[in-house]
């Protein structure tokens, strides 16, 4: 404390020397009124400054118009229902029986035609077999 | 936050994974050279309750389509109409991801397709093409079991 008491005491001796103009503060007033105001920013760069709020809320406004849209869509797509062609239950017998007969025939038609293939390479091998079961005796 | 988002990612699987009714048939609904036949489940059912005097053969088949919730037939001998009817059933498979159960080449050309469930083929989906003449498509909507499928087998007349 007693240091810092004579570093001021110094101080003051010096200062009172320094002669202060009486109208030094009008005329630093006056300079900084005069100096010209200088743009930090450019003219043509605009700053677009959106809070996380409002974007949060942009965002949940977008996926609840999705959502509803799809919802919709959906809704739209599912209330369709096919009506039955056939008016009586003679009518569905009879087609009933015609599907069940054009399924059945081209299953049938499928099986059979593998069923055949299949004996072929079964005699085949079976030649092949015998033939070298032969060329060893 | 995460129990939000969480919820909203169900809610828009709910949304986005439903499945439309038929759209094929749908498309051919309104189609003039197109012959399309569909029976639903109900039908079905109401046929069976209304004691009518049928064959054993028929009552089975009947009873074949028991877990079946609607079949759709297609048939055109229109030349223009065959490819689209072609290609929109290809499309269609392609969608409910179905596999190729059979192929035939004879004098029609057969494809099958189908999915398995367990011991069910769920949707069978078939086209016969016969060249330059007519397509049909067969569409079975619902579960044939593996019993069903060798009744198919052997009942031919």
């Amino acid at each position: 404390m007693k240091g810092k008491d004579s570093i001021k005491e110094l101080l003051d001796i010096e200062f009172q020397r320094v002669e202060v103009p009486a109208d030094l503060k009008d005329r630093l007033m006056q300079s900084i009124e005069d100096e010209p105001i200088t743009q930090t920013t450019k003219d043509n760069i605009r700053k677009i400054d959106f809070s996380v709020k409002s974007i949060a809320v942009a965002a949940s406004l977008l996926l609840i118009i999705s959502l509803t849209g799809g919802l919709v869509y959906n809704w739209q797509r599912e209330s369709y229902t096919p009506t039955d062609t056939c008016s009586t239950p003679e009518e569905v017998i009879y087609e009933t029986q015609r599907v069940y007969q054009i399924l059945a025939s081209a299953l049938n038609g499928g099986v059979s035609q593998a069923k055949l293939h299949t004996e072929a390479a079964q005699n085949k091998t079976k030649e092949i077999f015998d033939q070298i079961t032969i060329k060893h005796k | 936050m995460k129990r939000f988002i969480t919820i909203i990612i169900l809610i828009s699987t709910i949304i986005f994974s439903a499945n439309a009714q038929n759209a094929l048939y749908k498309k051919y609904e309104k189609s003039n050279s197109v012959t399309r036949v569909y029976i639903s489940q109900m039908m079905l059912e109401l046929t069976k309750s209304a004691n009518l005097q049928m064959d054993d053969d028929v009552s089975d088949i009947i009873d074949s389509f028991d877990s079946v919730t609607g079949f759709y037939l297609l048939e055109t001998e229109d030349p223009t109409l065959m490819p689209d009817l072609k290609k929109d059933f290809m499309k269609e498979v392609n969608a409910k991801k179905l596999e190729l159960l059979m192929e035939v080449n004879d004098d029609d050309r057969v494809l099958f397709y189908a999915r398995k469930e367990g011991n069910y083929f769920a949707d069978v989906y078939m086209i016969v093409e016969d060249e330059n003449d007519e397509i049909v498509v067969i569409m079975v909507s619902g579960k044939l079991s593996q019993q069903n499928i060798n009744r198919l087998l052997n009942n031919v007349d």
